[in-house]
């Protein structure tokens, strides 16, 4: 800690349907603005690729066509779709970004004129071609909503990692990221109480992802949704939970979460063999579990 | 046995008080206009909007005006920076917005965020207090700034403040 840097700077922007912020820290103010805009350029580049409501993004576009034609995307879209498919095939389907179909049922996503999705589509029937070109099988909806924020983050990073910043954190709407000597204190929110901030670990590098119902939790037609969708049985799940995932980086990360908000400890064994590490934050734990917060704190 | 016990169950609940709150300032007026314009000369002025034209505002974004009177700053090389204010459930965020001289966004920089949890923002008397705040000292609700992990709201006041900003320009400024 004697070797803490002279300037921090924070900065937020509205980004991806949240607020984006960049923490830098290093000794060159002039530098550390400069890095701090090509990090938010770079979040910004993955919003106009990858975001589901602009029909000239990369996933408006195969949204659209891919079902009819072969659909050509940007390398950075087809990293993060080929990396969904990875987790997908790995989860058998549990994680799916096809679920896109139920979210616009449900509301959270708005309805694209004239297509809809055939109700049988699963992440199967997407199709990978070479040339960084996209197939659908059937007529479906994708939606890359939290894997591509984490990839996002990822993106910033990398960004930032130039020689004028010591030590970066890049947070997307609670999918975040650091580098670093100097650890970073993480707060989550407590899920019973979402404005109570519970310190939660000292991170020196890598991503930390969370997801938690608390803010998008709803009551259509007397039934509590959610956007977390399990992809088998097409279901919102509907705990009261937060579920958080370390891993290398926050795009895994990310979609980890899905899989521990869904399966709870069942997950524990392939979210590790995929290389992160889960944790349940659950609403009404009792205070003598606290021990076992102090071995995921330090 | 509690299953998840074994694995990593991290308690919640530590904290009962009924309000929480939190606050980050991000930038200054002066800091926002220089991140957004740099090295631009920004001369304030106050902007009234007639009734009508608060109406068309309304009428074109779906977005309510709360105020007719909105304080511009007229940029040296061209553009408006504009400091506005949007109040969620949980949320008061003060933003500033850069627009060029074609009405389109230059950049957006979020200078203060406070959130609440509890009677606080319903109430006139804690909203009054921002009131002014705009030019410099941060709030002390909570000053560690802290690095929050969990989800946080959506920013969607923000993009109808926007989009409120943008018809604003369109029908006062142009």
């Amino acid at each position: 800690m004697s070797t803490r840097p002279a300037i921090e700077l924070r900065r937020a922007r509205p980004l991806l349907g949240t607020l984006v912020e960049i923490t830098v820290r290093g000794e060159d103010q002039a530098a550390l603005m400069q890095a701090i805009d090509q990090g938010f350029a770079a979040v910004a580049r993955v919003e106009r690729l990858m975001s589901f409501h602009d029909r000239h993004s990369d996933v408006g576009r195969v949204n659209r066509l891919a079902h009819r034609v072969p659909v050509r995307v940007h390398p950075w879209t087809w990293e993060v779709l080929r990396s969904a498919q990875e987790i997908s095939f790995a989860t058998r389907g549990l994680f799916d970004i096809t679920i896109a179909g139920e979210l616009v049922r449900m509301g959270y996503l708005p309805r694209i004129a004239g297509r809809r999705a055939d109700p049988r589509a699963r992440w199967a029937d997407i199709e990978l071609l070479p040339g960084h070109r996209v197939r659908f099988r059937r007529p479906l909806h994708i939606d890359l909503g939290g894997i591509a924020k984490g990839f996002a983050v990822d993106r910033a990073i990398a960004r930032l990692c130039t020689g004028a910043v010591d030590a970066g954190l890049v947070n997307a709407g609670g999918d975040l990221r650091v580098f670093g000597a100097v650890p970073w204190r993480i707060h989550l929110r407590d899920p019973a109480s979402p404005g109570a901030l519970i310190p939660f670990a000292d991170i020196v590098s890598g991503a930390l992802a969370t997801s938690a119902g608390y803010f998008a939790r709803s009551v259509r037609r007397g039934r509590t949704v959610s956007p977390v969708v399990d992809g088998l049985r097409r279901e919102p799940t509907t705990t009261s939970s937060s579920a958080s995932v370390a891993a290398p980086t926050c795009m895994l990360a990310d979609a980890l979460t899905k899989l521990v908000l869904l399966e709870g400890p069942r997950a524990q064994g392939l979210v590790r063999r995929l290389g992160g590490r889960g944790f349940v934050l659950r609403a009404s734990a009792p205070a003598a579990a606290l021990k076992c917060a102090a071995r995921g704190t330090r | 046995m509690d299953v998840l016990s074994k694995w990593l169950l991290v308690p919640a609940a530590m904290i009962a008080a009924p309000a929480c709150a939190y606050a980050i300032q991000y930038l200054t007026v002066e800091q926002a206009q220089q991140a957004i314009f740099p090295g631009a000369v920004f001369t304030p002025t106050w902007v009234k909007i007639s009734a009508a034209q608060k109406d068309e505002i309304e009428r074109r974004t779906g977005v309510n005006v709360r105020l007719r009177d909105q304080r511009v700053w007229q940029v040296s090389t061209g553009g408006v920076f504009i400091v506005d204010e949007v109040v969620g459930k949980h949320e008061l965020i003060t933003y500033a917005a850069g627009l060029n001289a074609d009405g389109s966004v230059r950049q957006i920089e979020v200078m203060d965020y406070r959130e609440s949890y509890g009677y606080e923002i319903r109430n006139v008397d804690w909203r009054r207090q921002f009131v002014g705040k705009r030019d410099g000292d941060p709030l002390k609700i909570d000053v560690d700034i802290k690095n929050i992990g969990g989800a946080t709201l959506s920013c969607r006041h923000i993009t109808d403040g926007v989009k409120r900003l943008l018809a604003f320009y369109d029908v006062a400024l142009k």
